[in-house]
């Protein structure tokens, strides 16, 4: 496998409380595979997130990329977040340059790279404009475009259009869906968003909190180019709304 | 526009009150608008004023710059390290609230008189504020920012220099221009010990001379460069909260 993550642990310990995050997780993942970690606030799926891309020491249990143990984060994957975390000083080339700058790389060559990223998440127009100028939605294409110009092999995501309104969300998962097909990169994408993990995912990753563990794993039978008012997807919202036992009962918020 | 209109009236109000009240008093102990604009004249005219605004605006400028530096330098240091900070700290917070005149003594013993005081003082005055907002803002840069420098795998240094220091940077302009502010205070104190040139010079020589006309022309002058270092700073710090996109902070 790929991404091996075994029996993995993690307590944080607050107001002299353990607190356990995450509580023998274990998860195989694929090369190239969409995987959507789902699950309500506290549930881990962050901190499951963190943990794989190296942020996060982890307390117990082992976690292989490659066949490699990670013990910190590698220029070989990339995080996308909430937030977007472009550098505000920066032009939005220069936004998309800043992993560039410590490869081997002149200074035009560098501009060659950064310019095709830009063009492919169509913000061409943009290149000279600070993030500030910019909407949401073109923001995380900015920090999409950056993160794809270091070419890293795993792309993180961490509920990456969670600020953004629902037609822009539903365009920029189109395009990374687009991109995704196109690079052929491993995804993992954290989202409390039961609706985005099917339409996204080749798996999905059910968590719930309290210990943070993995209460089942769903694969999406869908094939690209999903309908998200088909009789399949809504099935299979379903089966994981049942997961959940959210359906029924009461009709409370799905997502909290 | 309105503003600047308000302040035009208001200074024209100043100079017509000042005006009657300097045709009360003997000129020798308060002189008039005239009298003063037309000294400022004289000693334009003959070079003096030049001079003196000159070497003034160098020292200054030699005793600023060597404190934002070195103040940009050790508050991104202390800011970085926090664990010294804490050692340092009381240190600072006891040195800071001492005068810079205070340590003339001491700086005409070490530094002999001439340039050098001058420029020590200014330099004392400007240090601690650039010092103070750097290590605070270094502290309080935005952890998303430190986690893009992990994430792109940027060197300890590139990190600091890329990320830290411009993150912090509107920060720090505030400190700089606060810097600024106390330093020109000082220019005039730092040029009464033993200079022989320079606008706080001019004070003490109006004085030794008894001529009350100079010694107003030197403190407009004074003011005036105030003013327009100040706006000057004004300029850039907007500048740069606007390239910043931080358009929530404004200047009052």
């Amino acid at each position: 496998m790929y991404i091996e993550v075994k029996n993995v642990s993690k307590n944080f310990k607050q107001h002299g409380q353990t607190f356990k995050a995450l509580s023998d997780v274990s998860l195989n993942i694929g090369k190239g595979e969409f995987l959507c970690l789902l699950g309500p606030s506290g549930c881990g799926k962050t901190t499951l997130l963190n943990a794989i891309a190296g942020f996060d020491k982890i307390s117990s249990g082992i976690i292989k990329i490659d066949g490699q143990e990670v013990i910190g984060p590698s220029a070989r994957n990339t995080t996308l977040f909430q937030n977007y975390g472009l550098l505000p000083w920066r032009t939005v080339q220069s936004n998309v340059e800043l992993g560039l700058e410590s490869q081997k790389l002149t200074k035009s060559e560098r501009r060659e790279i950064s310019d095709k990223y830009i063009n492919l998440v169509g913000l061409d127009a943009f290149k000279k404009n600070h993030p500030h100028q910019l909407s949401g939605g073109m923001q995380q294409r900015v920090a999409i475009a950056r993160a794809l110009a270091v070419n890293p092999e795993i792309l993180f995501m961490d509920e990456p259009f969670g600020a953004l309104d629902v037609i822009t969300r539903a365009n920029m998962q189109d395009e990374i869906i687009r991109i995704w097909q196109e690079f052929k990169k491993t995804i993992i994408f954290v989202t409390h968003d039961i609706e985005e993990a099917v339409y996204l995912a080749d798996r999905v990753v059910i968590m719930a909190p309290n210990p943070g563990r993995i209460k089942a794993v769903v694969t999406v039978n869908l094939g690209r180019g999903r309908d998200r008012e088909g009789e399949d997807f809504f099935s299979i919202r379903d089966n994981i709304l049942d997961i959940f036992e959210m359906k029924s009962h009461d009709a409370i918020e799905y997502f909290v | 526009m309105k503003r600047t209109l308000s302040g035009a009236v208001g200074l024209v109000a100043l100079l017509t009150i000042w005006q009657l009240a300097a045709l009360k008093y003997n000129s020798v102990l308060f002189p008039g608008p005239y009298e003063v604009i037309k000294s400022w004249l004289d000693l334009f005219n003959d070079g003096s004023m030049t001079q003196h605004v000159k070497t003034s605006m160098v020292r200054f400028a030699i005793g600023y710059i060597v404190a934002a530096i070195s103040g940009i330098v050790l508050g991104m240091f202390f800011g970085w390290f926090k664990k010294v900070w804490n050692f340092f700290n009381p240190v600072i917070q006891i040195l800071r609230p001492i005068s810079p005149i205070a340590w003339i003594p001491f700086i005409v013993l070490w530094f002999g008189i001439g340039d050098i005081p001058a420029v020590v003082i200014i330099f004392l005055a400007s240090f601690y504020p650039v010092l103070l907002s750097t290590t605070a803002a270094v502290g309080r840069v935005d952890k998303i920012y430190l986690k893009v420098a992990q994430n792109f795998a940027l060197t300890r240094f590139e990190t600091l220099t890329k990320i830290v220091l411009p993150a912090s940077f509107p920060q720090i302009s505030t400190g700089l221009h606060q810097a600024i502010g106390t330093g020109w205070v000082f220019l005039v104190a730092g040029e009464m010990i033993g200079s022989q040139s320079g606008l706080g010079f001019l004070i003490i020589d109006s004085r030794n001379n008894l001529r009350p006309d100079w010694l107003l022309a030197a403190i407009l002058t004074i003011g005036i460069i105030g003013l327009l270092l100040d706006e000057l700073i004004k300029w850039i710090e907007k500048q740069i909260y606007i390239k910043w996109g931080a358009t929530e902070k404004h200047e009052g």
